[in-house]
Parts: structure tokens; C-alpha cells; sequence
């Protein structure tokens, strides 16, 4: 499966169980990219989406249920023994949060294969960094 | 042209003659000065017993992240306020609803000019930018355009300042930028006694329109220099080597490396390993985890460590 996070300079992803930042461009990108599939959101992150409504499923348990094909958005899941993840797209806000869940993947184990920088909406570069096992 | 609703003019004017009064009061004045002086109206404000010793966290969290902020306190709209100055020339609280209005609509400008109360110039190698002390806004510039107002500016450590207090600036004012929304914020400036620098400042935000689903912490930020001793009654300050805030991290780090992989040859080598000291930094990755793991990904042994 495709997993998509967004990460500060610090690997950070929540601060006292909220996400640390958001932008409307990194939304657009998302689904720009997923060619008309739906993705894959927990309830967690409903809120975040609800402009594109009909485009989600939304399970708290999307890790497991995802297929090969499948995109999911991730925020607040642990993917440390994940072991379907063949590509992570991360979203980088090039600043600094403060942040008490941070992302635990070993990024040693796969290939930074694209890295694209665009404007957000209210952060002034954001990098999009692709990574392939 | 930003329109801010601070202080009515009235309201300053009154301070201004309360202030001129305490200063014509005679000789018992001087007595008066010595007593620590509250310019603090709240009740909630964290004081420094109530929080840990400083050990290398920039940031303590106080009653699990909840203010003592109320969306009564906001009508949707925006304010600032800032605490005039007390008799010993310090700061006290800070409380603005921050919005898109609040923000700057021009250049940061020089605040050098303002000497917060226990100001002192002072440089070390171990400083970010050498600097000791930096003029650090309660409010960031980036969220209420007040640069060089001087009951909005402390005398804060650079580790403070950058490590501490800006993170949460920046997420408040990106949320702020994206959503369009308000957000109380109070900082309030942690004295001791009569000491001219603060010890810390209580940071507590909580987002208006979402009623804090968007942002809610309260913290207080250590007033703390790794390697720097400071003596927070005059601001004094002098090299301490033996700081174990200096060791912050590091020892954990080294604890959790199992193994030294050489990521070019696929070898597996233990920390201590010549061939991993000698190793190219190109090639060199430190992994938390066990041995199997690693051989599940192709990796083998270092036939001189031996793993």
C-alpha cells in the first residue's frame, strides 16, 4: 500500500493529540495524485477531509484493510511493523512544531525516489518527498 | 494601516498617573520598590516551584495541556493586551486574541533599542547565533506585529526563544494563516521574587472558532541555557561545562544503538567495532533493533566483532 504523511523538521506528527499543522495545497496534491481512487482516512482525520467526502473510506482500521493498490492518509497510527507499506509519500512542513507523537519509520529501508517543493497555502515551501521500497 | 483595540487611551493615561503617584510617594517609595510586585492578573499562572527542574526539555507541560482560557474571553474578534511594566522595569502578561488582523503587514523593524529588565550582553561558543539573551517577544512578531514594544519583550535565552517558545508560534500562526480562525493567548513571564530575569514563561493557547479543537497546550518554557549558568537576579551569567542539560539525549541515543550497519557493504558491525569507528560517514548507519532483522534484509556479520 501507499502510505501519505505530513512531518516536521523533527519528525513530529501530533502535539497533545492534534495535528501539528495543515495546508489546503497538501490536500489538493493528495488527491491530485490519486487518479480517481478513494482514500483511505481514519475518523481521526474526517474533519481534515471533509471537502472531499465522497473520495474517503474512512476505518479506523485502515491499516490492515488496505489493499496493494490502496492510499492511506496516516496522522495519528504507528507504522513501525507495517509490513505492506511499498511507497510513503511525505509531506514536509520545513518548520518546526512542538510534537509528542513522532513518525516512526526506519526511511533506511526504502529509496528516496522524487523530492518536489511547492507553495502552500500558509507555509511557504512545502516539500513532497517520495519514498519506494 | 492595522486597527488594534490594546488599551483605550483613557485606560493608559490612568496607568500613567498611577504609576507618576507611586513614584512621588516619599521615602517609604524605596521600600515599596524592594517588595516583589505583582503585574499579573492571573491567579492560574504557574510559578516555579510548581514545575521541574530544567534538565534539557525545553518545555514542561502543565495541567495535561489544558489553559485556563475561555472562549468568553473572545467574541470572535481580536484584542492585545500587555501588562505595563512593574517597578522593577519587568514585564507582565500578554494576553491577545491573535487573528489574521493581529498579524504584521510590514517589515520586522529594529528592537535594539529596548534594554529588558536584566539585559546583559554576552557570547558563547555553545550559543546558536553566540548570543546569550535575545529581546524575546512574548508574543511573536509573527503573530501580533508588535516589534520593539517594550511590556511585550524579555530578556530570554536563545535556547528559549528558538527551542522553547517558537515552535508553538509557529503552529498557532500557521493555524491562524490556514483557518482564518482566532486564538486566545496568554504568556505569562515566570519571575522569582524580585530577580530581573524571568525563570520561564507559561505559554496557554486555545483556538476560539473550533473551541480548541484546532489548538489547545499549556506550557512552560524553561528561561535555560545548555553549558550557561545564569543568575537570574541580575542576569549574570557564566560558562558551566558540567551542565548535564549538555548531555541531554545523547545518552539515550547511544543506548539504543544496537549495531553500526555499513550500509555499502551490508555488514553489521557492534558499536564498539574498530571497523565501525573507521567507517565513512557516507556508509555508516546507526539501527535500533535486533540482529535477525537484519539479516532478513540481506546484512551479515562482521567476521571481526563477530555481532
Amino acid at each position: 500500500m501507499k502510505v501519505i504523511i505530513c512531518l516536521d523538521d523533527n519528525g513530529g506528527m501530533l502535539f497533545n493529540n492534534r495535528r501539528q499543522s495543515r495546508d489546503k495545497e497538501v490536500l489538493k496534491d493528495v488527491f491530485n495524485n490519486l487518479e480517481g481512487e478513494k482514500l483511505y482516512i481514519s475518523p481521526f482525520s474526517q474533519k481534515l477531509f471533509e471537502e472531499f467526502s465522497d473520495r474517503l473510506i474512512i476505518d479506523d482500521a485502515l491499516l490492515l484493510k488496505a489493499q496493494k493498490k490502496d492510499t492511506c492518509f496516516i496522522e495519528n497510527k504507528c507504522l513501525k511493523g507495517v509490513l505492506d507499506i511499498n511507497e510513503i509519500i511525505v509531506y514536509k512542513w520545513n518548520r518546526i512544531y512542538p510534537s509528542d507523537f513522532k513518525c516512526d519509520v526506519d526511511f533506511s529501508n526504502y529509496t528516496l525516489t522524487e523530492t518536489v517543493d511547492f507553495k502552500g497555502f500558509s507555509h511557504e515551501k512545502i516539500t513532497k518527498e517520495t519514498y519506494k521500497r | 494601516m492595522k486597527n488594534k483595540r490594546i488599551l483605550t487611551p483613557l485606560i493608559i493615561v490612568v496607568v500613567i498617573f498611577i504609576l507618576m503617584m507611586g513614584g512621588c510617594m516619599g521615602s517609604d517609595s524605596a521600600v515599596v520598590e524592594t517588595e516583589p510586585t505583582e503585574n499579573t492578573s492571573v491567579s492560574s499562572a504557574v510559578s516555579v516551584a510548581e514545575v521541574p527542574e530544567f534538565k534539557g526539555e525545553p518545555y514542561y507541560v502543565i495541567n495535561n495541556n489544558i489553559p485556563d482560557l475561555s472562549t468568553e474571553d473572545a467574541d470572535k474578534t481580536y484584542f492585545e493586551n500587555y501588562a505595563p511594566l512593574d517597578n522593577l522595569g519587568r514585564c507582565g502578561v500578554a494576553f491577545a486574541c491573535l487573528g489574521t488582523e493581529t498579524m504584521p503587514t510590514e517589515e520586522r523593524g529594529e528592537i535594539g533599542q529596548v534594554k529588558p529588565s536584566g539585559w546583559k550582553t554576552a557570547k558563547y561558543d555553545c550559543v546558536d547565533g553566540k548570543y546569550l539573551y535575545n529581546r524575546c517577544h512574548l508574543i511573536g512578531f509573527q503573530l501580533s506585529g508588535e516589534n520593539a514594544n517594550e511590556r511585550n519583550l524579555i530578556t530570554g535565552t536563545r535556547y528559549m526563544n528558538v527551542q522553547g517558545m517558537l515552535p508553538f508560534e509557529n503552529m498557532v500562526a500557521d493555524y491562524i494563516k490556514e483557518k482564518g480562525n482566532h486564538v486566545l493567548y496568554r504568556i505569562t513571564p515566570v519571575f522569582e521574587g524580585n530577580e530581573l530575569v524571568a525563570r520561564g514563561v507559561q505559554m496557554e493557547a486555545f483556538s476560539v472558532e473550533d473551541e480548541g479543537e484546532g489548538i489547545c497546550f499549556n506550557v512552560y518554557c524553561y528561561n535555560n541555557q545548555p553549558g550557561v549558568k545564569i543568575y537570574y537576579a541580575t542576569g549574570d551569567n557564566e560558562a558551566y561545562d558540567d551542565d548535564p542539560a549538555l548531555d541531554y539525549g545523547k545518552e539515550s541515543t547511544g543506548e539504543k544503538c544496537d549495531y553500526v550497519l555499513n550500509t555499502n557493504s551490508k555488514k553489521i558491525h557492534l558499536p564498539d567495532c574498530s571497523s565501525a569507528k573507521s567507517m565513512s560517514d557516507k556508509n555508516r548507519e546507526e539501527y535500533c533493533g535486533t540482529k535477525d532483522e537484519l539479516l532478513n534484509k540481506g546484512y551479515t556479520e562482521c567476521g571481526q566483532c563477530n555481532p
